[in-house]
């Protein structure tokens, strides 16, 4: 180790942090109840919010009604619940029916059709909305606000609507002098048919100083925190063969979960003496399948589980915390992935920035995307604007400021999925800039020498 | 008349309880967990509520098909005031104390006809 250079050591700053995510860990073992209450709770705590947005864009006078008390003809502000009557939506009755015989539906990415139509509901009644309104650029569940008038055919002609708008933030109380970086990762894939266990070990190579010149150890040395955003393991661990096989085939095998469990225990296990670690729950991790997703449980992790409670934290999905002031909240990607199914909407970050502008992490929840029912809160509303609103397992990296009209400022990021890019993304608490870390290998083999290129980290 | 419904219902509650088989869900998660010290069943007696029986029910029965508190089915009524409270609307205390006054009114409306299985 004594080397080219003098050989100086950095040392890690510690980092505060706090664990803000509650209201997602509170799931009774009652999953029998109906989706009703999620969408009453919703409505009741965001009536006041998107009252005050419809004030604030057309006045503090305009005609605020009620679904029953509207005039047709006369110029209103309806308030209320969307809903998007979409037919290529998979739905349960239209296969279980007898009068139809429709044939299964392939496989699509994408439910969005030409016949798509938009209601709004509130407490009592439903209209159907047209006019100035895209359907394919809204979600169900949402709470909006709509100015128009009441046609003669019954629909609700739309002249314009709006969101409830971004909620209020605190600001970040004490800027930190000198960088500090935070580490994201998501979509690890471990134990997947091509798993990239290489790449995943430079990474932890990388962040604890073992790789790259001294540029790079002063940099590492700086990051103080690393959050694995979901899918640590892969889908191809989900092995439903194994699940349906007989006993008597089956007892002396493991399912590939096990080992990919032992594998991810290894890599955090080597992590977390030195940098703490937040590790989420993904969409392919062992933990229970709709949102909000609990914590894995410690015991899986046999190795890194010693550290519990210092540096090695598991969480929950979504998952909002505050370290060194700075405010985060984010999911695993699976609310912006069935955004994407369900609307034309291709850019990840608009999608984060349409959520934030609703107030809610999730609209689409419980429609399309699995949630626990829910009877007294909707833990999916977002009360208070973070600083960092990140989402994993996308397809590329991206990121952009949001600025709000109250002078809200929030990072929008999305991390790029590790088992497809080989990227993790790191954040610089100081000026809340973010920039790619990429981990590649390339393996070239050829027919007289078998030659391996090395390992090289860029940026 | 307060006291003697007082004496006759007394009379009749504990052949009530016998025979009755209401799948109310006392044990379940939040209701013991939250409301401990709400469900306590005690033979009260209370003289602010002169209500007959029938007219007890029909109070509740209102407050179950009352839309501004939300859906009433799969929810205690308990839980389901408890909601409307947080959510400051004011639901009567009335309604409250009756609710506590005896365990057969825990479950809203419905959960009656849960028990209605057909003899063929």
């Amino acid at each position: 180790m004594e080397s080219n250079y003098d050989g100086l050591t950095y040392a890690r700053p510690t980092c505060s942090r706090e664990n803000l995510s509650q209201k997602f860990c509170k799931l009774e073992d009652k999953y029998s109840r109906q989706y009703a209450h999620i969408y009453f709770m919703r409505s009741e705590l965001m009536k006041n919010r998107i009252e005050s947005a419809a004030k604030k864009k057309w006045g503090a006078e305009i005609n605020i009604k009620k679904l029953s008390d509207v005039v047709k003809g006369e110029k209103c502000c309806l308030l209320g619940t969307l809903f998007k009557i979409m037919p290529l939506q998979p739905s349960i009755l239209k296969e279980i029916s007898e009068e139809f015989s429709v044939p299964l539906q392939s496989e699509r990415m994408r439910f969005t059709g030409e016949d798509d139509k938009l209601v709004l509901e509130d407490s009592m009644q439903r209209i159907s909305l047209v006019g100035n309104i895209i359907s394919h650029e809204c979600f169900t569940g949402s709470i909006i606000a709509v100015l128009g008038h009441e046609s003669e055919h019954g629909q609700f002609e739309v002249e314009d609507y709006t969101y409830p708008g971004l909620p209020p933030q605190t600001e970040i109380v004490h800027v930190p002098k000198d960088d500090e970086y935070v580490l994201f990762v998501s979509g690890l894939g471990i134990g997947a048919k091509k798993e990239k266990t290489m790449q995943i070990q430079l990474l932890i190579d990388y962040i604890l100083g073992m790789l790259g010149g001294k540029e790079d150890h002063e940099l590492c040395a700086k990051i103080i925190h690393v959050i694995v955003a979901g899918n640590s393991l892969s889908k191809d661990t989900l092995d439903k063969e194994f699940q349906s096989k007989a006993k008597y085939l089956t007892y002396k095998s493991e399912a590939s979960s096990v080992k990919a469990m032992c594998d991810l225990d290894f890599f955090l296990s080597q992590l977390v003496p030195f940098v703490s670690v937040d590790i989420m729950s993904g969409e392919f991790d062992p933990t229970n399948h709709v949102l909000p997703q609990k914590p894995m449980h410690p015991c899986m992790f046999p190795s890194a589980r010693s550290f519990h409670g210092s540096t090695f934290h598991s969480v929950s999905n979504p998952y909002e915390c505050r370290i060194e002031g700075v405010h985060f909240l984010g999911t695993s990607g699976q609310n912006i992935n069935n955004l994407y199914a369900y609307s034309t909407i291709n850019d990840g970050l608009r999608l984060l920035s349409d959520t934030l502008q609703l107030q809610h992490l999730a609209p689409t929840a419980p429609d399309t995307l699995g949630s626990f029912p829910f009877y007294d809160i909707d833990p999916f509303i977002i009360d208070e604007c973070p600083h960092v609103y990140f989402c994993g397992n996308q397809p590329h990296f991206a990121s952009e400021v949001k600025l709000g009209e109250d002078g809200q400022k929030t990072l929008l990021l999305s991390i790029p999925e590790f088992s497809k890019t080989s990227c993790a993304v790191l954040l610089n608490l100081k000026d809340l800039t973010c920039e790619e870390l990429c981990i590649d290998v390339d393996w070239k083999e050829e027919v007289d020498n078998m030659e391996t290129d090395d390992p090289e980290p860029e940026k | 008349m307060a006291a003697k419904a007082s004496v006759i219902t007394e009379q009749f509650k504990k052949a009530k309880q016998r025979r009755q088989k209401v799948p109310l869900d006392i044990k379940g998660g939040s209701v013991v967990k939250s409301n401990e010290s709400d469900i306590s069943v005690k033979r009260i007696s209370p003289p602010s509520i002169a209500l007959s029986e029938e007219d007890k029910l029909d109070t509740l029965r209102e407050f179950d098909l009352n839309y501004k508190y939300g859906p009433s089915h799969d929810i205690t009524r308990i839980e389901r005031w408890n909601r409307a409270n947080n959510l400051k609307k004011n639901p009567p205390q009335q309604i409250k104390d009756i609710i506590l006054s005896d365990r057969k009114y825990l479950g809203p409306l419905w959960e009656q006809y849960n028990n209605l299985i057909p003899i063929n």
